[in-house]
């Protein structure tokens, strides 16, 4: 790609200024209600998008597909309730913020990691794009089953302060991970006879259940989600917002490679945001020098799950352009708006079309731009949420929330389901059974048994596969790297003190 | 004073943990091995990890460290109500929606829901309620074409379009 192109990219994609808009403010909302994401919002608005001109549809798409990945991380943040499943790790800390009071400051940090982790991993992207295409054939189930245990190990980090009540949750969740059918048979598991649950437990009703329902079950006993309301009058002007500006300028490095993790995961055709921000999330409390405050309100955890969740968005586009094997569903959908206007993806596509293909990724990086300006303003008139009454906040998160359940497979079953894990979340709450470890079992459980049961057929049977390739032993000895070096760090720390 | 543990409430998790696994492992006797490796493997693992926290919940009840009962689950004790409350109107309308439809069921539920919580004044109540349930209404119903069942006041709305 030309100087010249990249000019003549930026120029075009610049005057759909108003489609980047619409797709923005469209693509927040959505990622901002539970039930809804990128993918349902695609098909619906699919004889829309198929009207319009190419450039013009992938403007819409692409801002709004990115757009979702940022707002699914403000009611995390705000009420505990992760708009789209990538954005549950998020909770993990942006939550405890908000009951600090310092909503705004948690809200302007996810945003701006949102979309610098964004724009970076959409920069590397544009200029690694057929190093990058390749990338997803190297990693394949073998390989996913190390980088899903770089997710799952997180269960036994947050379990640090009862390991044992730890490790019951997410072995909990990963056996409510296997309800359904398995992946190769589709022998039923225990379904408890319900054909609603053959394809699995639903993930955004069980999202709605342990996060939302549970959490606003606890809410009742306060009389307000801000456990110090006394300073709330100053606490709610730009300062948070010019401090976590400040903050994001100083962990720069931090938003760039847990953007890159993201990048990385999103090019693998299947995986996506949840697993990513959750692997991210990991590896940043790994490496952290003060892991303990993980958990807690770390700003560093807030950056690393969003950075992670946002920078799978233009590594979802990879497979999809350079293979035309979609990396997610939301990419099937953007796939099929391209063919029906004549487009034929694959490597040909970018000496055919490059201005199509390029301007895909320059879109992206415009609509990011665009998204920042948009939103950190108002994170400080977002955050003023917490100052509603829990008389008032209860009943509608419980209610409007169980309604969102409905709107992924339109059951009114998984209304229900919502409710079950409802009373699970808030059983688990008060009993200090770690809510997010059920979580990730629930998440990554499916995913990791895919994998894993895959990876097993292929060697019929043989666990040696698991060390057959040069990138997976090298994951596997990162794996090992990651877990041994904080319990080092923490024995030189023991050994300093007592000198 | 060192805070005393519920035995009855740190069982719970366990033991819709073991309940879970006891049927997993049922429901895949006799299938293939691929069907059911992971299930049996994490399932052992948690049903021995299950029997090591009764046997320390037991120990912790013998040397007084723990109460009978389910503690925290139901403290405090003014909150049980609203949360019983607000679980049955969730339920409740759950049920009634698809007959309600999304408009009238949210709004019934919305005002039963505020009047539990405390909030008083008729007026006060049905305002919020009307203007929560139209909200919703419009976002679900208008703009997503969510699918959520109609009812009587969907089916008028819609005969007064046409």
């Amino acid at each position: 790609m030309t100087w010249d192109l990249l000019g003549q990219l930026f120029a075009a994609q610049f005057s759909l200024w108003w489609i980047f808009w619409i797709g923005i403010t469209a693509g927040i909302v959505i990622g901002f209600l539970p039930g809804f994401n990128a993918e349902n919002t695609l098909i619906m608005l699919l004889p829309l998008t198929l009207a319009m001109p190419v450039e013009h549809a992938f403007a819409f798409m692409t801002s709004l597909y990115c757009a979702t990945h940022l707002g699914g991380g403000i009611p995390a943040i705000l009420v505990r309730i992760p708009g789209t499943p990538g954005a549950a790790a998020t909770t993990l800390d942006g939550y405890p913020l908000t009951q600090q009071g310092r909503g705004q400051f948690a809200l302007v940090l996810s945003f701006v990691a949102s979309v610098f982790s964004g724009l970076i991993a959409t920069l590397v992207t544009v200029a690694m794009l057929p190093l990058l295409s390749t990338m997803g054939l190297y990693l394949r189930s073998v390989e996913m089953v190390v980088v899903m245990l770089f997710g799952l190990t997180l269960i036994a980090v947050i379990a640090a302060k009862d390991v044992l009540k730890g490790l019951i949750a997410g072995l909990f969740g990963l056996m409510i991970g296997m309800i359904g059918t398995d992946h190769i048979y589709n022998t039923p598991r225990a379904t408890f006879g319900f054909l609603e649950l053959y394809d699995g437990v639903p993930l955004v009703p069980a999202l709605i259940g342990l996060f939302a329902v549970g959490e606003a079950l606890m809410m009742i006993e306060r009389r307000m989600i801000v456990k110090d309301v006394s300073g709330r009058k100053t606490s709610y002007d730009y300062g948070q917002t010019l401090e976590a500006l400040r903050y994001s300028v100083t962990r720069w490095w931090h938003i760039v490679w847990t953007g890159l993790v993201g990048l990385v995961i999103g090019i693998v055709p299947g995986a996506g945001a949840s697993i990513a921000s959750f692997v991210a999330y990991q590896q940043s409390r790994m490496w952290s020098k003060e892991p303990e405050k993980y958990g807690t309100g770390a700003p560093d955890g807030v950056i690393a799950a969003e950075g992670g969740n946002n920078g799978v968005c233009p590594g979802t586009l990879v497979p999809m352009m350079a293979l035309g094997v979609p990396g997610g569903s939301t990419a099937a959908v953007m796939m099929i708006v391209l063919q029906y206007h004549g487009m034929t993806m694959g490597p040909t596509l970018f000496n055919e079309n490059p201005g199509l293909a390029y301007g895909v990724f320059v879109g992206m990086l415009i609509s990011y731009l665009f998204m920042i300006l948009t939103i950190v303003p108002l994170a400080r008139y977002m955050s003023r949420i917490v100052l509603i009454e829990t008389t008032y906040l209860v009943p509608v998160i419980i209610l409007v929330t169980v309604v969102a359940a409905f709107s992924e497979r339109q059951y009114v079953f998984d209304m229900g389901v919502a409710i079950v894990f409802g009373l699970i979340g808030y059983i688990a709450h008060k009993t200090e059974y770690h809510v997010a470890a059920i979580l990730i079992g629930v998440v990554l459980g499916p995913l990791f048994e895919k994998y894993l049961v895959r990876a097993l057929r292929i060697s019929e049977g043989d666990p040696r596969i698991f060390f057959s390739s040069g990138i997976a032993n090298g994951l596997w000895v990162l794996l090992a790297l990651s877990l041994l070096y904080p319990v080092w760090r923490a024995w030189r720390r023991k050994k300093r003190e007592a000198r | 004073m060192e805070k005393r543990s519920a035995a009855g409430a740190e069982l719970l998790i366990p033991m819709l943990a073991l309940g879970l696994t006891t049927y997993f492992l049922y429901s895949v006797a006799g299938v293939e091995w691929q069907a059911k490796a992971n299930g049996v493997i994490v399932g052992s693992l948690l049903l021995l990890l299950i029997a090591v926290q009764v046997v320390r919940v037991g120990m912790a009840l013998a040397a007084g460290r723990a109460e009978r009962g389910f503690g925290a689950i139901l403290l405090p004790r003014e909150a049980t109500p609203k949360r019983l409350g607000m679980l049955a109107i969730t339920i409740v309308f759950v049920a009634l929606v698809p007959y309600l439809g999304l408009a009238l069921g949210l709004f019934v539920a919305l005002s039963a829901a505020f009047y539990l919580m405390g909030i008083r004044g008729v007026p006060r109540v049905l305002a919020v309620a009307l203007a929560v349930s139209i909200a919703s209404s419009l976002l679900f119903t208008v703009a997503l074409d969510s699918g959520l069942p109609k009812g009587p006041v969907e089916n008028l709305i819609g005969r007064l379009v046409r």
